[in-house]
């Protein structure tokens, strides 16, 4: 079984703790490694820098972040790297993301408050499918 | 003798000094007593004309023998004494040898001379301007043949001077209603500013309660971030503690997150109090970060989805760290992007092709901080462009706002040692300049 990559993408350093709380088992089995990122250039400059050897396939990624944002950061991402699959999250409702975004390339988007148990389940959806 | 009259003359003119005009009395009781020192005539009076001439009533009146005044205001009607003011009327002066034979005079002989035991008269007319308001006269006890001419230019002389004090005492009175309408005025003026600042400070609380509730709101949201934590936290918590094998390290970890998002929640909610606090301390804050934060704020009361998707690109703003009171900065951002967003969504309201456009831009310039907020919304009219940092101002009505809003945001840049600046031009654009000090 392969180890899948997910970065989150979020200004709040409490999500990062929680997520990986939230996954330790799976860490610490080797299934999930996790990438954090505090705003949307930190997290493109590592996607590119990295980009020969990407392992990251999955990226969750809040929208309202400094220096880059989220709709910002998926613009680039969907041109760039159309490979991965993202969702985004945010406190905005799904109307409210929708006429903010009429037309996002995100795979998904996630309510916040984040369900922890719906990231779970959608990382391990994709091993499943990756198996 | 004629020494006496000109000095008399030079005393009286030199010691006139009427402040009041209800001091004319001393004034006039003091020339008839002067006068009667002077000429030795045993009466001197001064009396006035009533309305249309119909009376006569006395100012003042000496008596020489006794050395008193006798009460004034006697008064003597037309009616009675036809002749007399007939007299009066067409003659300059009145000379009376034999009052009780001369036809001007002789209607008083049973009634006033003999019982007084007046012999001769000198009466001379009083003019005040071109009129003839009254007349001062003498009454002898003996009868006076003759009246010399330094004697009568004394007493031509007495009776302009009289004109004179009653021309300055109408002054008086004119200066004296007007002194009492001015403090009428006053008061009148003073009680409506007292009530116009109760409405002010009334409506500056109001203002105050307003921004507050677009605070509120985004205090609300902030908020939602920590309680997410903490229900997060909870449930991994609630995964923990129900393993077989408890991860003491873990629970440890997920409980501070839990205590430091309650920490951060109380923390919001004081900063939120702290707004309705004047006292408030001048922290160092990047206005940029401020600016974004009000942004997110106005934008909540906004639902108009070309307006809520609008977002200036605050990404090029550079750093602006200088020390400020946060919480004012705040309002003062958030009013004028709300003004912005409202100017915006008039114009889209209005014109379904429009593409609003907000730019916020930040330059650092000797010392300060520039802020540009820039919209290409339905802009400001010349004329109300000049009034639009005054209190009360408002184009929106009762329903709008107080007026208030930009005059709290004046106050605020000006407490920081500021400058606020608006430009526009009417349907075009409005874009409004803050400049705040490097400190």
């Amino acid at each position: 079984m392969n180890k899948v990559h997910v970065a989150f993408v979020d200004d709040e350093e409490f999500l990062h703790k929680l997520v990986k709380m939230k996954l330790r088992k799976e860490i610490a089995s080797e299934q999930i490694q996790t990438y954090h990122f505090y705003d949307g250039i930190e997290c493109l400059n590592y996607i590119r820098e990295n980009k020969e050897n990407l392992e990251i396939v999955l990226l969750f990624s809040d929208i309202t972040m400094p220096n880059m944002d989220g709709i910002t950061l998926v613009d680039h991402l969907s041109v760039e790297f159309p490979e991965l699959s993202v969702y985004m999250a945010s406190a905005l409702d799904i109307e409210e993301y929708k006429q903010r975004v009429p037309e996002s390339t995100a795979k998904d988007f996630l309510a916040k408050p984040l369900d922890f148990n719906m990231i779970k389940k959608i990382i391990l959806e994709h091993i499943q499918q990756k198996d | 003798m004629t020494k006496n009259f000109d000095e008399t003359i030079l005393k009286v003119v030199k010691s006139f000094n009427l402040k009041r005009s209800n001091e004319i009395y001393d004034e006039i009781d003091k020339i008839t007593k002067e006068i009667c020192l002077t000429t030795n005539v045993g009466r001197a009076s001064v009396w006035l004309y009533g309305d249309k001439n119909e009376s006569i009533t006395c100012e003042s009146l000496y008596l020489l023998d006794s050395n008193t005044h006798e009460p004034r205001g006697n008064e003597l009607y037309k009616s009675d004494f036809e002749p007399y003011f007939t007299a009066m009327e067409n003659e300059r002066i009145i000379m009376a040898t034999n009052a009780h034979e001369h036809h001007a005079t002789r209607c008083f002989s049973e009634v006033y001379l003999k019982p007084l035991d007046i012999q001769s008269m000198y009466d001379t007319p009083i003019w005040k301007a071109d009129k003839v308001i009254g007349v001062l006269c003498l009454e002898y006890l003996e009868e006076k043949e003759n009246w010399g001419v330094e004697e009568k230019n004394f007493l031509t002389s007495m009776a302009d001077h009289l004109g004179k004090i009653y021309e300055k005492k109408y002054v008086l009175e004119l200066i004296e209603s007007l002194e009492e309408k001015v403090q009428i005025r006053t008061e009148e003026l003073e009680k409506a500013l007292e009530s116009l600042q109760n409405a002010q400070n009334f409506l500056i609380e109001k203002e105050k309660l307003a921004s507050l509730g677009t605070v509120v709101a985004g205090v609300a949201h902030e908020l939602r971030n920590p309680m997410n934590h903490i229900l997060g936290a909870s449930e991994i918590l609630d995964e923990l503690v129900n393993e077989e094998e408890l991860d003491r390290e873990a629970i440890k970890d997920i409980t501070s997150v839990i205590q430091e998002s309650s920490q951060r929640a109380d923390l919001i909610i004081k900063d939120m109090l702290d707004q309705s606090i004047d006292k408030e301390d001048f922290t160092q804050e990047n206005l940029s970060e401020v600016a974004v934060k009000s942004y997110k704020l106005a934008l909540h009361k906004f639902s108009h989805p070309k307006i809520k998707s609008l977002y200036p690109d605050f990404e090029q703003a550079i750093e602006a760290t200088t020390k400020v009171a946060r919480q004012k900065m705040l309002r003062v951002f958030i009013n004028i992007f709300e003004n912005s967003l409202s100017s915006l969504k008039s114009k889209v309201l209005k014109d379904e092709s429009f593409v609003p456009k907000l730019d916020f831009l930040v330059k650092e310039d000797n010392s300060y901080f520039e802020f540009f907020i820039r919209d290409n919304g339905i802009g400001i009219k010349e004329e109300q462009l000049k009034r639009i940092f005054e209190p009360f101002f408002t184009t929106k009505g009762t329903k709008g706002g107080t007026g208030l809003g930009l005059s709290i945001v004046y106050d605020i840049i000006t407490a920081h040692n500021g400058f606020i600046e608006i430009s526009s031009e009417e349907k075009e654009y409005t874009e409004v300049k803050l400049r705040i000090p490097v400190e």
